[in-house]
């Protein structure tokens, strides 16, 4: 029987997956990607990371 | 003797305040670095403030903590008693939860000073407040033991004040009715039916007690009310009764109706039953009430059951439509009987 996904797992790949893309852009130049930028994206990427934990274990009733 | 904790609270309830906590404090970066700005003199002081504040509206009063894994298993005996004293119920299985609230409070307190720091509405008194402030926390720092000590102490007065006013309330009615009930026993010890008769009516009286006291004991309620009518007809006819209630409702005019009903159906079943004993269930809710009353008597054809006896076609099935429910009365000869009372809620009166 197949579990499954987990929101936290997923939710965690997506938030590095769009923090690899700023990094990119910022390396390329595209964007201005100064510490006043990535720190919020850093601390709302884990906030919503762990947001996400929250919730997932509320549902399902376990730590 | 059962116990009863409250619900724990929901579970990862720290990680979702911690992650909108951290996505407000992201919002406030991402502003700060890109947008309206007012300062960081007003927003930081004011978050943190913020932050205390939040702390102390939610901090709840103490509360016991329900019983998890293995020790959700141990019996009540070796659980805390609810007879500690209350500093050690918060040791035992309770959460500090006035910490938080005082971790709001300094929040609060320090936001507030750090506004007024930042902002220079202090300077010009900034050594007095500073002396202030020096001394405050020196006679805080200095008394808090005692202050610790004293409500401790007072604590442990008021549980102790509380489990002697308990002890001597349940003395006071284990003395006027089990003792009483006993006494009452060995005088009539020549004769069964009377003992059988007031030990059952102590057995329903300390069983209500324990159930619930004060409504039982009052009779606002249909079960109590059916407790009562069958100690009555036990008392009036003899025999045995017994009354299974699951659930209860307030005693108003329909319920009274039933209780009536049933009382005349306990009433009939003690006269016929003969030694046998008739079983009352009782199914009671705010939204339907069905009573049943059985006992293995000879039964008998509801048929031939001449007109001018009242006391089922009447008192029974005629005072319950009359209420608005209904009732059937089940019997054939060498098979017992039963009669079914029922009330639904969209029952019209």
């Amino acid at each position: 029987m197949t579990r499954p996904p987990s929101v936290t797992i997923l939710l965690a790949g997506i938030a590095v997956l769009a923090l690899g893309v700023l990094l990119v852009l910022g390396a390329d130049g595209a964007i201005d990607l100064r510490f006043a930028y990535m720190a919020p994206a850093l601390v709302g990427a884990l906030g919503a990371i762990l947001l996400a934990s929250g919730l997932t274990s509320r549902r399902r009733g376990r730590d | 003797m059962s116990m009863s904790y409250p619900a724990n609270p929901p579970r990862g309830g720290f990680r979702i305040a911690v992650g909108i906590g951290l996505l407000v404090l992201s919002g406030l970066l991402f502003v700060r670095a890109a947008g309206p700005w007012p300062g960081d003199t007003i927003v930081w002081p004011a978050a943190v403030a913020a932050l205390g504040a939040l702390l102390i509206w939610r901090a709840p009063a103490v509360v016991p903590r329900r019983p998890r894994g293995w020790a959700a298993h141990r019996s009540s005996e070796q659980r805390p008693s609810r007879r500690q004293s209350e500093p050690e119920r918060v040791r035992v299985r309770g959460r500090p939860e006035v910490s938080r609230g005082g971790l709001g409070v300094a929040l609060v307190l320090a936001g507030g000073f750090a506004f007024l720091w930042a902002s220079g509405a202090m300077r010009p008194a900034g050594e007095t407040v500073l002396a202030a402030l020096a001394v405050l926390i020196a006679v805080a720092l200095i008394f808090a033991p005692s202050w610790r000590r004293l409500a401790r102490s007072l604590a442990a007065e008021r549980t102790e004040r509380i489990r002697t006013q308990e002890r001597a309330d349940v003395g006071a009615h284990l003395h006027d009715s089990v003792l009483q009930t006993l006494a009452l026993i060995q005088r009539s010890a020549e004769d069964p039916k009377q003992v059988a008769a007031l030990a059952r009516h102590q057995e329903r009286e300390l069983r209500g007690w324990l159930a619930d006291g004060d409504s039982r004991e009052n009779g606002r309620t249909l079960a109590a009310a059916v407790d009562a009518a069958a100690a009555e007809v036990e008392a009036a006819v003899g025999g045995s009764i017994e009354v299974v209630t699951v659930g209860d409702c307030p005693l108003d005019e329909r319920a009274r109706a039933v209780v009536a009903a049933t009382r005349e159906a306990m009433l009939n079943a003690a006269k016929f039953a003969g030694e046998a004993p008739v079983s009352v269930y009782a199914e009671l809710s705010s939204e339907r009430i069905q009573v049943f009353v059985r006992d293995r008597g000879p039964g008998f054809d509801p048929a031939t059951v001449p007109p001018e006896r009242r006391g089922v076609r009447e008192s029974i099935l005629g005072r319950t439509q009359r209420a608005g429910g209904r009732a059937a009365v089940r019997s054939q000869p060498g098979g017992g009987t039963e009669v079914e009372i029922a009330f639904d809620r969209g029952d019209k009166r």
